[in-house]
């Protein structure tokens, strides 16, 4: 399973991995096995671990007084699935993440992930996903206060195909803010061009 | 100069000698940090600065009116967070803070009032701001400092500290100006309850209309200065509510004019500068990554306590 790890690792930074290096990575993450639907935090914990990928799916939601939820990130292979905020600053999370499907993940605490930093090419990554992260948010705030949903529902098609076939409609929809019956009316009307 | 007596962070007002002031090293407006309602500004660490004295972060919770009818926020798990390696120093110019910590600290500071919570080796708390129930005004209004603690202090056990505002020393100031609350440190013999490993100081200036007040400075502290409310200008330069203005290394006096036609309310603060190496992560601030991880670990394993929920009549 860490090979994965190394993997991405090796292609997020350009300083190389000694034997030691990759010994330590290898013990700091912890594998673990998530059914599907199986929690992995619940809101009001604190967020202990952040979970990178190597099977599965994972989604980040909040559940509204009215039960529904609120989709904040769905993540596949390679991803990361945690609230970084209450990761960070051990605050009880807002947020529900659960596995969508079976999912096998790696889990670190932010503790192990501060040891880590010793290493260049982790400093690295953390530095360059930090970067990739901002773009993506700000590119996500952008898109939801100023294009319509039919541009925001083909942007996500184009950037994260996916995203599309792992996850349900109804999912989708609540990922771009919008109800299944609007998500579905602008599908049908991209098919129908 | 020999008249003059700056020892032990204490102060004397300058008199009938010009000196020299000093420069202005930047201004800024922070960053915005809300924390769930609260309308915060971030104004230590900053672009310029990342500390002044020993203060290592300074949150300004900016004045909100809140509607009589709002729902007041309640001490309940949903904000409990640790801290380790720094005193959290929270001044309230109008509210009521409600504290709860995991070594059984409980209590309620009202406007005008402070509190100090020396973390130390770890505690977890949680806080919320109100309006005061003994005010009309409706008004929250308040400040957060982060006082870093040497590296002996910071393997010391959690402390914690509620100063009401009868219990700040205030001074009125010469030719009716106005006065200043020594919040910490001291100021021509009024000295703070509060205690303090490093010097420091928190001084709320409150100045009338038309006024003025001069510092003389210690060359050795690090000084900056808060505008809570009105319009000033600090050593010539203009400066309005919500800004932040740090001032140069050095001598020279810090020159603080009121001239408009309301009052205003400045923090100025400071102190000793930090010497030893700084680590921050979250809620930590440490000596070495190393202790960043442990302090990590130590709260995974509950090192830090427990807070028991009580009701609020429960309170000092």
């Amino acid at each position: 399973m860490h090979e994965f790890l190394i993997k991405y690792i090796k292609s997020h930074s350009t300083t190389l991995l000694s034997e030691s290096d990759i010994q330590l990575i290898n013990e700091s993450f912890i594998p673990k096995k998530l059914r599907k639907r199986q929690y992995f935090q619940q809101a009001g914990e604190v967020c202990k671990y952040m979970a990178f990928i190597v099977k599965g799916a994972m989604r980040q939601y909040s559940v509204d007084d009215k039960g529904a939820e609120h989709m904040v990130r769905l993540s596949i292979e390679g991803w990361w699935a945690g609230d970084r905020e209450s990761f960070t600053m051990l605050t009880p999370t807002i947020y529900n993440i659960d596995a969508w499907e079976e999912s096998e993940v790696l889990i670190i605490t932010k503790a192990d992930m501060n040891q880590l930093r010793s290493i260049p090419a982790m400093s690295e990554m953390a530095s360059q996903l930090d970067n990739n992260h901002a773009f993506a948010l700000q590119k996500r705030v952008h898109s939801s206060i100023s294009d319509p949903v039919e541009k925001r529902y083909a942007d996500l098609a184009k950037t994260y195909p996916q995203l599309l076939e792992r996850f349900p409609q109804h999912l989708i929809a609540s990922y771009l803010g919008v109800t299944k019956e609007t998500l579905s009316r602008v599908r049908h009307n991209l098919i129908k061009k | 100069m020999s008249q003059l007596c700056i020892s032990k962070g204490q102060y004397k007002p300058l008199k009938n000698k010009v000196m020299s002031k000093r420069k202005i090293s930047y201004k800024t407006n922070g960053h915005r940090a809300d924390i769930g309602s609260y309308v915060i500004y971030r104004m230590v660490s900053n672009n310029y600065v990342e500390s002044v004295g020993p203060f290592v972060f300074l949150d300004h919770i900016v004045p909100i009116k809140h509607s009589p009818d709002e729902d007041r926020k309640v001490v309940n798990g949903t904000g409990a967070h640790p801290h380790r390696g720094i005193a959290t120093l929270t001044y309230l110019l109008n509210g009521e803070a409600d504290h709860n910590d995991s070594r059984g600290h409980r209590a309620l500071v009202r406007s005008g009032g402070a509190q100090w919570m020396k973390a130390g080796n770890g505690i977890i708390h949680d806080e919320v701001v109100n309006v005061d129930p003994e005010t009309n005004n409706l008004i929250t209004h308040g400040f957060q400092f982060w006082v870093n603690l040497p590296a002996k202090n910071k393997a010391e056990l959690p402390q914690y500290l509620p100063v009401q505002a009868s219990e700040i020393p205030v001074k009125k100031l010469n030719d009716n100006a106005g006065w200043l609350k020594v919040v910490a440190g001291e100021y021509e013999g009024l000295t703070s309850k509060i205690p303090a490993y490093l010097k420091q100081f928190i001084f709320h200036i409150h100045l009338e209309a038309g006024k003025s007040f001069t510092l003389e400075t210690d060359k050795d502290q690090e000084y900056a200065a808060l505008i809570a409310l009105g319009k000033v200008a600090i050593n010539d330069t203009e400066s309005v509510a919500n800004e932040l203005v740090g001032l140069d290394n050095g001598k020279g006096t810090i020159d603080i004019q009121n001239k408009t036609d309301e009052t205003a309310d400045i923090i100025l603060f400071g102190g000793e500068p930090y010497t030893e190496p700084i680590v921050a992560a979250g809620p930590f601030v440490m000596n070495t990554e190393h202790e960043i991880s442990q302090a990590y670990n130590d709260f995974y394993n509950g090192k830090y306590g427990e807070i028991k929920y009580e009701k609020s009549s429960n309170h000092k």
